[in-house]
């Protein structure tokens, strides 16, 4: 374990990353200034979307919105991680070495979840801030069904317990690392497969729209939940229902075992170690 | 000695395309084997091969005595691969690069400063330790990559073209890295396209076209075995190059003669002894020669010879 997480120099890359090193310092405070901006904007075309909402109407889209943004995030930048490697041709000189591919699969999920976390964690307050005036989940018919997706980040950060709660900004974005590590989880695999980033990055948002689907189906139409009884269930049942129903939906754990018998079977760790897997001409 | 590379019945297919067909070859400690070939000949696909990145569809591969299907781990412990074409991490400063490699190949934390100290030493990058990648130029990155591959003091350094697209002065940079690594006793298998450079720094050549080894072993062995004949090259002070030709193709043990710009291009299998008689010849039957000299043949020529540029 030690190996795969704290001396596993894949992760100590991954977080290392200067992409905007080169870019120029105008370039960097525009992108700073956008986030704010974009931020702002989203959560206020949020009260404008929802038909007639304002005010409490508003959280539930937020919600899903940085649930769904956090998840797309993930799958992208996980998409690229080694689709890009093979792009540059840095790939092959990290499976020759003696890291086994386990250890770089850890290695770049776990990078993922922190370069989308750490912007996260930046702008969860700014959530929290939209987010402190409520004290209702649910609202609007399309943020009811997306929501359930993402009820626990919300159940995490205070809301839907009833009047009184006090959402926080920690908990919004420890609860918002869930949703980051499925889109990872799901971003690598298509990047593992695909050698083009523009390839395993569509096939990553196919992904994670199908196992999202999935989450949603087995929640409402397994009868685990209904859509009104979000706002009333308490953070420990909502939480262990939505994670149970995430992972382990009928389909998904068959999936899952699937997937690692086939890792066995074909010899996956080997694959992962040859030129087919790299960036072999 | 304990061979360093064996190699045996070595064959690689994709699909119907044989791209190694029956290779054998073994190389001691401190040998340094140069790989000739035209492109597509299957010179990367047999180092790939040695690297564990392919696996063989018949023939055994032994590095430093394990097999490369079943031993992976540790042919990969004492393997320095480096790819013909190969991009580097940009965002990252050439200690944090090497360090990211040593640790990845399990180098403990206490040792790696030494390490990479010392392998940047060899590559002359001692100065560019704080350098961001990017900003280095093509020969310092090839030198990077080649102090990479240095970084667990592997056995066998499996170089794919490493001085492709460099200019003269980081080609000879390079070789004089490659003379260095062969001093340290290392086992070097080069491919390489600039044949003369390999002549300069390899004891050992061989050729490979279509998948087949075509010629192995010594280079000047294989100079012998394959060009045989001397060539000389005649010249006169009144250009009457044809009635040399003539002469020529008369007189014992001269194969050929043709003339080539201002000058008689004869091959002969005849000794320096020989040769002088064909000097006094020409002199007695009153050619006015200028300049009578046996040119010595050199890797171009044995490859060219050997091969006929066909590809699988």
């Amino acid at each position: 374990m030690r190996s795969l997480i704290t001396d596993n120099p894949v992760v100590r890359r991954e977080a290392r990353l200067r992409f905007w090193r080169t870019w120029p310092r105008y370039v960097k405070l525009a992108a700073l200034i956008g986030s704010a901006g974009g931020v702002a904007l989203l959560a206020k075309w949020s009260l404008w979307f929802i038909p007639g909402g304002k005010g409490n109407a508003a959280n539930a889209s937020l919600l899903v919105m940085w649930g769904v943004t956090m998840a797309v995030a993930a799958a992208l930048v996980g998409a690229r991680s080694v689709a890009g490697e093979r792009e540059v041709r840095t790939w092959e000189q990290v499976i020759i070495t003696r890291l086994r591919p386990r250890h770089i699969i850890a290695g770049k999920v776990l990078g993922v979840m922190w370069q989308v976390a750490v912007p996260a964690g930046v702008l969860a307050p700014g959530l929290w801030i939209w987010l402190l005036h409520t004290d209702h989940l649910m609202a609007g018919p399309a943020p009811d069904v997306l929501a359930l997706l993402f009820a626990p980040a919300g159940q995490v950060a205070g809301f839907g317990s009833g009047s009184g709660s006090y959402p926080g900004a920690f908990w919004l974005f420890a609860a918002s690392l869930l949703w980051i590590a499925q889109g990872a989880a799901i971003g690598v695999f298509a990047s593992l497969r695909y050698r083009s980033t523009v390839t395993s990055g569509a096939v990553a948002l196919l992904l994670l729209a199908i196992t999202l689907g999935l989450d949603l189906t087995f929640l409402l139409y397994g009868g685990y939940i209904l859509a009104s009884d979000v706002s009333t269930l308490g953070v420990a049942q909502l939480a262990i229902i939505t994670i149970v129903g995430s992972f382990v939906f009928p389909i998904l754990p068959i999936l899952i075992i699937m997937g690692l018998a086939a890792y066995e079977f074909a010899e996956f760790d080997r694959w992962l170690q040859t030129s087919a897997a790299g960036a072999g001409r | 000695m304990a061979a360093v590379l064996e190699m045996a019945g070595l064959t690689k297919r994709f699909g119907d395309v044989v791209a190694v067909n029956d290779l054998a070859l073994s190389l001691a400690p401190g040998d340094c084997f140069g790989f000739i070939g035209p492109n597509g000949a299957g010179k990367t696909t047999t180092i790939r091969i040695i690297a564990t990145l392919l696996d063989p569809t018949a023939g055994t591969v032994r590095v430093d005595g394990a097999d490369v299907r079943t031993q992976v781990e540790y042919v990969r412990s004492v393997v320095g691969y480096m790819p013909d074409f190969f991009g580097v991490y940009d965002d990252v400063t050439v200690l944090e690069y090497l360090d990211f490699f040593a640790a990845a190949y399990r180098i403990p934390f206490a040792r790696r400063r030494r390490i990479i100290d010392d392998v940047l030493e060899l590559a002359d990058l001692g100065g560019k330790r704080d350098t961001f990648v990017d900003v280095l130029s093509r020969g310092m990155k090839q030198r990077l990559c080649l102090a990479k591959t240095l970084v667990h003091d592997p056995k066998l350094l499996l170089l794919d073209e490493p001085a492709s697209g460099l200019d003269p002065r980081a080609r000879v940079e390079i070789k004089e890295l490659l003379r260095e690594l062969t001093r340290m006793g290392k086992t070097v298998f080069v491919s390489s396209h600039i044949l003369p450079e390999l002549a300069d720094i390899c004891n050992k050549i061989g050729i490979i076209e279509q998948g087949r080894l075509l010629v192995s072993g010594g280079v000047q062995e294989i100079m012998r075995q394959v060009v045989g004949a001397a060539t000389l090259r005649i010249r006169t002070a009144d250009g009457g190059l044809a009635a040399v030709v003539d002469f020529l193709q008369t007189y014992p043990g001269i194969a050929s003669a043709q003339v080539q710009d201002d000058t008689v291009v004869a091959h002969c299998d005849s000794s320096g002894v020989e040769q002088a008689a064909l000097l006094r010849c020409l002199v007695e039957r009153g050619f006015p020669v200028v300049a009578f000299h046996e040119t010595e043949a050199d890797l171009e020529d044995v490859f060219m010879r050997v091969t006929r540029g066909i590809v699988s």
